[in-house]
C-alpha cells in the first residue's frame, strides 16, 4: 500500500485505502490515480482481510462509530413499538447491527417531528452516511431527502416512488400458501378481502391468491371484496357473503376488526396474510428477518460505498412460513 | 566506482548478475531488485547499479525472469479471492455469444471488482467443465463464493453439494440449491406493460408466453397479468396463449394467428424477443395492425417497445448480495432463502401506437 501511495504522488497511505474503497471523501481524481498506481504495481485490497477489519472493530470499540439512521414516520418510538410489524423489525435490525457492530439511530419523521427535509439536515450534520427507512407509510419524494449523500434501504416504504433498495416480506408467497391450506382442508369456496390501505403490499398478496385461483380451473372463483371506506361498506359485504358464500376469508390484518364485527354470529375462519402476532390465524410474517437482512444489505452498500439511489428498485422478499 | 576491474570478462563470455553485484560491491539479490525497480532498493543504489550494469553489458533476461516469476509466485504470493461464476452451456462459444449472458457477466465483474474479488468465470459444458467433473471442481476450488449464472432450464442438472460455498443463483430456479435467488422483476414488467397499453388506448391485450418460461419464474408474468386486470375490471379479459415447450418459431406462428382472430387481439405481450418477427410475418395475414410488446427486449432492438430487463444490474445485484452473505454467513437452518427482484426500464418503440 506504501508503494501504491508512493507511485501516487506521495499521499497518505489512508488515502490509498479509501480511494480503492470508492470513498466519496477522495475526489475521483485522486481515486483515479490511486487506483491506477495500484493496478500498476499489482497491489488489491483484500475484502478477506476487510470482513477480519470489521470483526477486529469489536475490540477497539471508539473505531466502530458506525451510526446507521433508521427514519420512520411515527412520531415516537412508543408507537412505533406497538405496531407488531415494526417492532419485530427495529428487534431483528438492531440484533444484525450489533453483530456487524454497527449503532442504530432513530429518527421519527411523523406527526409532531421534524419535517423529512429538516431531518435531512439533521443527518447531514451528524455526518450519518446509511439510511435505513423504516416502514415508511407515506411517499418521501425524490426531493424530500439527498439521496446521493447516503447508503439507503428500505423496510416495506412501498408507497415510496423513488427507486429504492428494498426488503419486504413475501406476501404472494404467503396467499399462495393460505390458499393451498385452505384448499387442502376441504375449503372450496375461498375469498379475499382488500383495503386499499398499503395497495402495493396488497397486489402482491392479491397476486398470489390469482395465481392458485388461475391454476386451479376447477376451483370457484369467488371476486375479490373491497373494503374502501367502512361507510356503506356493512351491505356490500353482506350481499357479498350472501352472493358467493365464502367459506374462508383471507385478508390483510387492518381489515381484521371490521370482519370480526360483521362476522360475529357466523362462524367463517379469517386468515390473515399479515397477522400482528404468532398466535393469530393466518401468516405472521418474519419481520424480525426483515430487519436482519435490510441492514446486512445496508453493510455491504456501506463497504462499497455506494450512495445513492439504485438505477431502478430492486427489491428482496423474505420467505414467509405457514405455522407449524 | 567499480572496485575491480572485471578482468575475467573477455569479449567472449557475457557479465553474469554476480559479476554487476562483484563490480557495485552489493550483493547479487540488490542487483536482481534493483534493476527491476523495487521499491525497497533506494534511488541513488538503483542509479549506481544500472550504470554498472550498462558498463558492463549485463542485461536482464526477460523471458528467464517472467518463466522465475511464475514459479516463485505461486506459493508466496497472497492469492486473490475468487468468485466462481457458473454459466451453463452446450459450449463456450455458445455462452459468450448469448447478448443476455454477456449482460449479467458485465453487472456481476463490475461489482467483484468493486468488493476486491476477481470473478472467474466457468462453462459448465463439453467445453467447459464437464457436468459430472463438476463436484470435484467445486469442491478443489477454494472460491470464495459461486453464482449460478442462468442455467437454462432446458439443459440437465449436474447433482452438486451447493452447501460448499456461499451460493446465489441468477434465475435458474430448477437448480435443486437451498441458496437465494436474483432475477428481474416478471410480474412488475407485465403491470407497467399493461398500464402504458392501457393509456395508449389499447382494451383487448393478450399475453403470449413460453410454458416453460412460466414454469421458470413460479408464475411471475401470470401475477402481473392477474393484478393488472383487477386493476382495470371493465377490459375483456381475454384468456393468456402458452406456446408448447420446446416449440419453434415456425410451429407457434399457427398458434399465435388463431388465438388472436378468436380473440380480436389488438395488441400482445410476450416474453420472446422473437415476437416482433411473428407479428411482422403474420401483419399481412390479419388485415390489420396489431401491436407487439416484449416483456424482455434485447439491448439492440431499438423499434420493439417493452422492458429492457436491466441484465447488468441483476448481475451487479447477485454479486453484491453474495458479497454480504460471505460477510455475514447466515445461521444454519435459518428460514429458507431470499429471492430479490431487479425492476426492469420501459422502452417506447415503434411496435405499438396510440389508438383512437
Amino acid at each position: 500500500m506504501r508503494d501504491v501511495a508512493r507511485l501516487a504522488g506521495d499521499v497518505h497511505p489512508s488515502t490509498v485505502s479509501l480511494a480503492l474503497r470508492n470513498n466519496p471523501r477522495i475526489s475521483p481524481e485522486m481515486r483515479a490515480t490511486v487506483q491506477a498506481a495500484a493496478n500498476q504495481v499489482g497491489y488489491r485490497r483484500d475484502p478477506l482481510l476487510d470482513a477480519f477489519n470489521q470483526h477486529r472493530l469489536k475490540s477497539v470499540p471508539h473505531r466502530a462509530s458506525r451510526h446507521i439512521a433508521a427514519i420512520s414516520d411515527f412520531s415516537s418510538a412508543g408507537e412505533l413499538a406497538r405496531s407488531p410489524h415494526h417492532a419485530a423489525a427495529r428487534a431483528g435490525a438492531m440484533e444484525a447491527a450489533a453483530r456487524l457492530h454497527c449503532h442504530l439511530d432513530f429518527f421519527f419523521c411523523g406527526p409532531g417531528q421534524p419535517s423529512p427535509r429538516r431531518l435531512d439536515a439533521v443527518l447531514a450534520a451528524r455526518g450519518l452516511r446509511a439510511l435505513l427507512l423504516f416502514g415508511v407509510r407515506e411517499n418521501l419524494g425524490p426531493t424530500d431527502f439527498t439521496w446521493s449523500r447516503t447508503c439507503t434501504v428500505a423496510i416495506d416504504s412501498l408507497q415510496m416512488s423513488t427507486p429504492l433498495y428494498r426488503v419486504t416480506p413475501d406476501y404472494r408467497e404467503a396467499t399462495r400458501l393460505l390458499w393451498r391450506q385452505a384448499r387442502a382442508q376441504g375449503h372450496r369456496r375461498i375469498g379475499i378481502i382488500r383495503s386499499n390501505a398499503s395497495p402495493l403490499i396488497e397486489d402482491r398478496a392479491i397476486a398470489g391468491f390469482l395465481l392458485e385461483e388461475f391454476r386451479h380451473p376447477e376451483a370457484t372463483a369467488i371476486p375479490i371484496f373491497t373494503l374502501a371506506g367502512e361507510r356503506g361498506a356493512r351491505p356490500r359485504f353482506h350481499a357479498w357473503l350472501q352472493a358467493h358464500g365464502p367459506t374462508v376469508i383471507i385478508h390483510p390484518s387492518i381489515a381484521g376488526k371490521f370482519l370480526a364485527q360483521l362476522l360475529a354470529r357466523k362462524k367463517i375462519p379469517c386468515l390473515a396474510f399479515d397477522a400482528l402476532s404468532a398466535d393469530a390465524p393466518g401468516i405472521f410474517p418474519d419481520y424480525a428477518e426483515v430487519g436482519r437482512r435490510a441492514v446486512e444489505q445496508l453493510i455491504t452498500l456501506m463497504q462499497t460505498n455506494q450512495r445513492g439511489l439504485p438505477p431502478t428498485a430492486v427489491c428482496t422478499y423474505v420467505p414467509v412460513q405457514l405455522p407449524a | 566506482m567499480l572496485r575491480c576491474v572485471p578482468e575475467l570478462i573477455s569479449m567472449f563470455t557475457q557479465a553474469t548478475i554476480k559479476d554487476v553485484a562483484r563490480a557495485a560491491g552489493v550483493h547479487f539479490t540488490t542487483v536482481s531488485m534493483a534493476l527491476r525497480g523495487h521499491p525497497a532498493i533506494a534511488a541513488r543504489t538503483r542509479i549506481r547499479i544500472e550504470g554498472v550494469a550498462h558498463l558492463l553489458g549485463y542485461q536482464r533476461n526477460e523471458i528467464f525472469s517472467a518463466l522465475s516469476r511464475q514459479r516463485k509466485k505461486r506459493p508466496n504470493a497472497h492469492p486473490i479471492p475468487t468468485l466462481l461464476y457458473l454459466g451453463r452451456a452446450r459450449s463456450d462459444r455458445h455462452f459468450y455469444g448469448m447478448d443476455h449472458h454477456r449482460q449479467l457477466v458485465a453487472g456481476a465483474a463490475r461489482e467483484a471488482k468493486a468488493l476486491g474479488y476477481q470473478l472467474m468465470i466457468n462453462v459448465v459444458g463439453p467445453s467447459g467443465i464437464l457436468p459430472e467433473k463438476l463436484q470435484g471442481y467445486l469442491a478443489q476450488s477454494n472460491a470464495a463464493g459461486i453464482l449460478i449464472g442462468a442455467w437454462d432450464p432446458a439443459m440437465e442438472v449436474p447433482a452438486v453439494d451447493w452447501t460448499l460455498a456461499p451460493t446465489i443463483r441468477i434465475d435458474s430456479r430448477h437448480v435443486p440449491a437451498q441458496v437465494p435467488l436474483v432475477s428481474f422483476d416478471q410480474m412488475k414488467c407485465v403491470i407497467v406493460s399493461f398500464r402504458k397499453l392501457h393509456s395508449l388506448g389499447y382494451r383487448r391485450i393478450g399475453l403470449a408466453l413460453g410454458e416453460k418460461d412460466e414454469d421458470a419464474t413460479d408464475g411471475l408474468h401470470f401475477s402481473g397479468w392477474l393484478v393488472a386486470q383487477t386493476e382495470f375490471p371493465r377490459l375483456t379479459k381475454i384468456p393468456p396463449l402458452l406456446f408448447p415447450p420446446k416449440a419453434t418459431f415456425n410451429e407457434v406462428l399457427p398458434l399465435l394467428q388463431a388465438w388472436m382472430r378468436q380473440h380480436r387481439v389488438d395488441v400482445v405481450m410476450c416474453n420472446w424477443k422473437s415476437i416482433i418477427l411473428m407479428m411482422r410475418t403474420l401483419r399481412a395475414k390479419m388485415g390489420r395492425h396489431i401491436g407487439c410488446v416484449c416483456l424482455c427486449r434485447g439491448t439492440q432492438q431499438r423499434h420493439l417497445a417493452g422492458i429492457a430487463p436491466n441484465l447488468d444490474l441483476v448481475g451487479q445485484r447477485a454479486v453484491s448480495l453474495l458479497g454480504s452473505i460471505i460477510h455475514t454467513p447466515p445461521e444454519k437452518n435459518s428460514t429458507p432463502p431470499m429471492n430479490s427482484y431487479v425492476e426492469g426500464t420501459w422502452h417506447d418503440g415503434l411496435t405499438i401506437k396510440a389508438q383512437s
